[in-house]
């Protein structure tokens, strides 16, 4: 595997003829309705919770030569990781030989560019006049594709092939027509086919809605505009890119701390960067991490570290326009093979995708802090502390499997707290699903709170958002698999800012039978169980003793922190009868701890 | 029906237009006053009355005590909203769920800003409540309602001194039963509060949705009642005798009353108006399918006529915050005339979606605006004519817009100004072009299939690029397109919505159990017509189903004939649409309804546009008031220039050319032709197809 990234980029084609800033912006326009209504298929189109509740999906465009021309609003890790995929399946089918009608399938994200088993990519050429212009690519989580566990996201796996199916890149249909054999086996491992033959139905539609829309472009436009523009289009996203980078001073930046665990034990995972700024190029390398660790959650494919890396140089940049091939070519991205970001076949891959994942976000806003201190947010709650339900009534021999993105706090930044109860860095336009969508569809799931977890923000000039609280009665028995993010390590403070509160799950709380995992797959338990899952709140940002007296007499009214957090935390007295703040004590506190 | 007259309160000005006992209308326009809209529309009320008089010159006084029906848009909720200047409101939630307006759905609209700052609740979490009860998605009750526990959340509103309550409990659109056990213990321990329970308001599944809205509604309460008593109030003693009608977001109107109970309905009122009032027009003018462009200073507002009806959705947003109520739907983009030409970090032209606005507004308005904009190219491109802008009211800078075209696009881009120019025209036209798509393709329809209807004061200087970018077949631009919305109110029909969630696979439902549903919403909505005044004779229901695949999320709004319909019929309609909307359907895949949903509509008599003349002999022939070179397509043209009242219904005119009325410019390019109807409506269309 590669080290560096290199992009197969034709240096001929991209010194050819350009077009000027209008006509790329008529394209540009042009190739984002594209992708834009692909998105609106999927959603109109999709049958799971995950898709059309949730958004846990995306859709690109690439040029002849495989190169990523659009994207559309999604979810970053998953844009940024796109170009793999096509990669993957044409290196096993070459461009040259794709004809019309064809579609290609992949998942394996050793052999098929993928994120984690779960989501399955649908690719499909476009032809115009007989020739090969472009692909449509779909990417959508599935919400179960076999393996150990239901939902397919075990902690604890200890290899790919107990995390399902692998599909490496695959020619799904020709001529238009299915390869029903391949769909067979494909449904045949899941524990829940029904909903995923309409979100893969949605898929391909989303597939054939890029084509016609294609087709319509080229008919208005002309096939040679869109040719000439795409290599303007590419060199203007790396534009953006460099004109981002440069703004960092050059230099060296370094930070190093932990992730939690990896599933399969206990012990802490230690991760390490060294990003190197030269003009409008940034070298990220991280040597120094661990070696790759036995269990699923310790482990960051290759894809998702140099995705999740790109997607954190794209936070810096102009952020309305979306990322294409060229965005990507000033992000050099360095792991080491057989470390825990460039884990070696057969590692487990999925739950460390998220986990690792929105970790290796924070160690480079840790690297970048001193640099970039208007830019940074302190630490978050994670990726979503991934728990997933399953139940089965034994009277009607119904059967679910739930998972959703939880939320949980944000961390403060130079401007602002920061956001409560959001979805992680790295999934964008995701969506919850709504407590009444979830008892409607999973009938043996009960809510019994949904609500934002007090005191769990850190304190700080601009605090932490707070976390969130889900309590869920399994009215079914059934079974959960979870694993935690930041239960040990919690979600770091900024510059004087104190660390975020951690997260949890415990069962039965405040009963006899309490009990709490941070990692743990295929937990039975009967029906009654109450299980509370905590997410962690955000870190705070500056000095607490900073922060507007208002503010903090605010969060004490609403209930968000106790008058003892406030003197403790924030050096301001109020006074708890009449819940005003004491000018006098107040200044006292916060001269004498200064 | 005697006199009407409509007001469309915008936030700079205040249309109004009145309607003689003959159909025949007056159009009136003053100044807005956002502070208390009441004296704005007061103002234009006897402004109007005057020169409508004036006018007539004798041919009956009109007197306001003459007015049948007073209809207009409660702009004063959408502000109150959007200003957050609410009275003091709570929420009132099942316990366990006081957060659920807090947490939203906890996405990030952008995918890639973590900046972005997820904005403050609507009600701050000290006023919001729990009290202890539970029901199932069943409408099976869990654990019922603990009174005690209403009752100390009730003392506790009481002590606040809050004004207004949200009650908003799990599930209860299944069952509504302790939402009103709530209103009635909360009315008695605080008599004179306002409560609004989320089962009345919007009785739909899904905790944030419904929370929102029913939050917005109690929380407008109070604003619209006060801004109505006053307005009310003063119309009466100048001498109105009839109570006040105010716009739906739906398109239709309801009477004051109404609208003091569902604030909610009223709010994207504003808009609406246009699409109502372009829908009535297409008809005129034999149109089916239309999407309109309201283009003004900052934004676009985009809708759309199918069928000769305006598309409604329903659910829709006031910035972050969702309504579930039957809206007119509405897209709206930030491209203007105050649109700010940009060059991004990698000289990429961008434009908007920041915009110069009204102040300090375009360069060439010389208000110390310091952006190039729109307007500025289109003056840089000659398509403005600086002595002519308001009808010679407003002087335009030219100087300003070719030196800020030139510095801050043109010398960055190495081009030259007239190119440059060109280029924020037609990259503002590509965002609308796309725009102008995406909302069609989401609702399955063909752009091929429409007419572009363009209005606003931005509208027609860029309609025949926008022609040229999109995939619609021709454009139109209405005569006196300002006052549409106005005339939007007028033609509009009574109209109500009643729904209700029930779920029912299509196999076991029960023609009686629906039909007994659908009888209940329609005594709802036909009796709130008839409570309005509207003649039984004049009124139709009408009745859809809500139906979907069992274990999809979206489902299609199907309508039915029969109170009992044929569920395999249904079945096989269902399909159909699925087949028309998303290009596929899976017929052996079984169905379930979600929602009942009722459409009560009252009719009312409809306004004429005025007609003009065909050219006669003393007419002349058709001939050019004017000449000026104008840059299309690479070099300066010497085109021909008309005024609107120059042209005769039936005269065509091949582009390049620009017809111009005090209130707006029209942009032919070369390659188009336009054509006059009746009406003095401007057609548009590509001369090779």
């Amino acid at each position: 595997m590669a080290d560096v990234v290199e992009m197969n980029v034709d240096e001929k084609a991209a010194s050819a003829a350009g077009v000027d800033p209008i006509t790329l912006e008529v394209v540009r326009a042009g190739l984002s309705s594209i992708v834009h209504e692909m998105s609106i298929t999927m959603d109109r189109t999709s049958y799971s919770t995950i898709i059309r509740e949730v958004h846990d999906y995306s859709c690109v465009l690439f040029d002849a030569q495989g190169r990523l021309i659009a994207q559309a609003e999604g979810i970053p890790i998953f844009n940024g990781s796109m170009n793999f995929v096509i990669d993957a399946v044409t290196k096993r089918f070459p461009l040259a030989e794709m004809k019309p009608g064809d579609i290609y399938i992949s998942n394996d994200p050793y052999t098929g560019g993928g994120t984690h088993k779960n989501d399955i990519n649908i690719i499909m050429p476009i032809f115009w006049n007989g020739e090969l212009v472009m692909l449509s690519a779909s990417k959508a989580h599935h919400l179960d594709i076999g393996g150990k566990d239901p939902g397919s996201w075990s902690a604890d796996a200890g290899n790919t092939y107990q995390e399902g199916l692998s599909l490496p890149p695959l020619k799904l249909a020709e001529n238009g027509v299915i390869s029903e054999h391949i769909t067979d086996i494909l449904f045949a491992n899941m524990r829940v086919p029904q909903l995923s033959r309409g979100d893969f139905a949605a898929q391909i539609a989303a597939g054939k809605t890029a084509e016609l829309r294609a087709h319509a472009f080229f008919e208005k436009n002309g096939v040679d505009v869109f040719k000439r523009a795409v290599d303007e289009l590419i060199d203007h996203g790396e534009r953006i890119t460099r004109a981002a980078v440069e703004k960092i001073p050059d230099g060296v930046y370094e930070a190093s701390g932990f992730h939690d665990a990896d599933g399969a034990s206990d012990n802490p995972i230690h991760i390490q960067v060294t990003v190197t700024v030269e003009g409008g190029d940034i070298n990220v390398d991280f040597t120094g991490s661990d070696p790759q660790r036995e269990g699923a959650a310790g482990n960051c494919h290759w894809v998702n570290t140099v995705s999740m890396t790109r997607e954190f140089v794209m936070f810096l940049t102009d952020t309305a326009l979306g990322g294409n091939e060229g965005s990507y070519k000033p992000i050099h991205v360095h792991a080491p093979e057989g470390s825990v970001f460039c884990p070696s076949y057969p590692a487990p891959v999925t739950t460390g995708m998220g986990d690792m994942g929105t970790r290796l976000i924070e160690l480079l806003f840790q690297a970048l802090s001193e640099a970039l201190p208007q830019e940074v947010i302190a630490g978050t709650f994670g990726n979503f502390s991934c728990l997933t339900l399953a139940g089965f009534d034994p009277e009607t021999r119904a059967e679910f499997v739930h998972f959703s993105p939880y939320a949980g706090g944000w961390g403060g930044r130079t401007y602002a707290d920061g956001n409560s109860a959001m979805v992680s860095l790295g999934s964008g336009d995701n969506y919850n699903v709504p407590c009444e969508v979830m008892e409607t569809k999973f009938q043996g799931l009960l809510a019994k709170r949904y609500a934002l977890r007090e005191g769990t923000g850190g304190a700080g000039k601009h605090r932490g958002g707070f976390g969130v609280i889900y309590d869920y009665e399994m009215l079914w028995p059934g079974e959960f698999t979870v694993a935690l993010d930041r239960d040990k390590f919690p979600p770091y403070g900024l510059f004087g800012g104190k660390n975020g509160q951690p997260s949890g799950l415990v069962l039965n709380p405040d009963t006899p039978d309490e009990k709490r995992y941070a990692r743990a797959s295929g937990v039975r338990v009967p029906a009654g169980t109450v299980i509370s899952h905590r997410t962690a709140g955000g870190g705070g940002y500056g000095d607490p003793k900073e922060r507007d007296k208002a503010l903090v007499l605010s969060d004490v009214l609403d209930g968000f922190i106790t008058v003892a957090d406030a003197r403790d935390d924030y050096g301001v007295a109020i006074d708890p009868k009449t819940m005003t703040i004491d000018e006098q004590a107040t200044q006292r506190l916060r001269s004498a701890n200064g | 029906m005697g006199s009407r007259l409509a007001a469309d309160i915008g936030g700079t000005f205040t249309d109004l237009i009145l309607l003689d006992d003959e159909g025949k209308p007056y159009v009136q326009k003053t100044p807005s006053t956002p502070d208390d809209f009441k004296n704005g529309v007061l103002n234009g009320v006897h402004k109007t009355l005057t020169e409508t008089n004036r006018v007539r010159n004798g041919a009956g006084e009109i007197a306001l005590s003459d007015i049948e029906y007073f209809v207009h848009g409660a702009t004063v909720v959408l502000n109150a909203l959007i200003q957050r200047k609410l009275p003091k409101t709570a929420v009132i939630t099942t316990s366990g769920f006081r957060d659920v307006l807090e947490i939203m759905r906890t996405n990030n609209p952008y995918m890639y800003d973590m900046h972005y700052i997820k904005p403050a609740p609507l009600i701050p979490r000290r006023l919001r409540f729990e009290v202890t009860e539970r029901v199932r998605h069943t409408g099976e009750v869990l654990v019922g309602l603990d009174e005690e526990s209403v009752r100390a959340v009730a003392h506790e509103l009481k002590d606040a001194g809050v004004e207004s309550v949200a009650v908003c409990l799990i599930h209860a659109y299944a069952n509504p039963e302790h939402e009103r056990r709530v209103r009635d213990i909360i009315l008695e321990v605080c008599p004179g509060i306002v409560v609004c329970i989320s089962s009345d308001v919007a009785a739909e599944l899904r905790e944030f949705e419904r929370t929102s809205t029913t939050t917005i509604n109690a929380a407008t309460v109070p604003i619209i009642t006060s801004y109505l008593d006053r307005l009310s109030g003063d119309l009466r003693e100048m001498g109105l005798r009839r109570d006040l009608y105010v716009m739906q977001s739906n398109g239709g109107v309801i009477t004051s009353n109404v609208a003091q109970n569902l604030p909610v309905r009223t709010v994207l009122s504003g808009p609406s108006g246009g699409v109502v009032g372009g829908a009535y027009l297409a008809g005129k003018i034999d149109l089916d399918n239309v999407v309109t462009l309201d283009m003004g200073g900052t934004s676009t507002d985009i809708g759309m006529i199918s069928n000769g009806r305006p598309i409604t959705v329903d659910e829709s947003r006031v910035e972050s915050w969702p309504i579930l109520a039957p809206m007119i739907e509405i897209l709206a983009i930030g491209a203007g005339g105050g649109s700010i030409g940009w060059l991004d970090s990698g000289g990429g032209l961008r434009v908007g979606p920041q915009s110069a606005g009204a102040l300090p507004g375009p360069v060439c308005y010389g208000k110390g605006g310091t952006e190039p904009t729109v307007s500025d190219a289109c003056l840089v491109l000659g398509r403005l004519d600086p002595d002519y802008f308001l009808g010679g009211e407003m002087e335009l800078d030219v100087e300003g817009a070719h030196q800020v075209i030139g510095e801050k696009i043109a010398a960055e881009l190495g081009m030259g100004k007239e190119e440059a120019a060109q280029g924020v025209v037609t990259v503002v036209t590509a965002n609308m072009a796309k725009a102008t798509r995406q909302i069609l393709v989401a609702r399955g329809l063909d752009p091929r299939d429409f007419t572009l209807m363009a209005f606003g004061g931005a509208g027609g200087m860029v309609v025949g690029d926008l022609l040229r970018a999109s995939d619609v077949k021709r454009a139109v631009v209405p005569n006196n397109p300002g006052a549409l919305c106005a005339v939007g109110m007028l033609v509009t029909d009574f109209r109500h919505d009643a729904s209700a969630t029930m779920v029912r696979s299509l196999d076991q439902a029960d023609g009686s159990e629906v039909a007994a549903v659908f009888k209940d919403l329609e005594n709802e909505a036909l009796g709130r017509l008839v409570e309005e005044g509207v003649s039984k004779n004049d009124v139709v229901a009408e009745r859809y189903i809500d139906v979907r695949y069992i274990g999809q999320e979206h489902y299609l709004k199907i309508p039915v004939r029969d109170s009992a319909p044929d569920f395999k019929r249904l079945g096989e309609a269902f399909n159909a649409e699925h087949e028309r909307v998303f290009g596929y359907c899976t017929p052996e895949f079984p169905c379930e309804f979600v929602n009942l949903r009722v459409t009560a509509l009252g009719q009312v008599q409809r306004p004429e546009f005025p007609t003009y003349e065909p050219r006669s002999a003393s007419d002349g022939p058709l001939k050019a008031d004017s000449r000026r070179a104008i840059y299309f397509d690479g070099k300066d043209i010497d085109t021909p220039i008309y005024r609107i009242e120059s042209l005769r219904p039936g005269d065509s005119i091949i582009g390049p050319t620009v017809i111009e009325d005090p209130r707006s410019t029209v942009v032919i390019l070369p390659g188009q032709a336009a054509s006059v109807d009746t009406y003095r409506n401007i057609l548009i269309e590509e001369i090779d197809g």
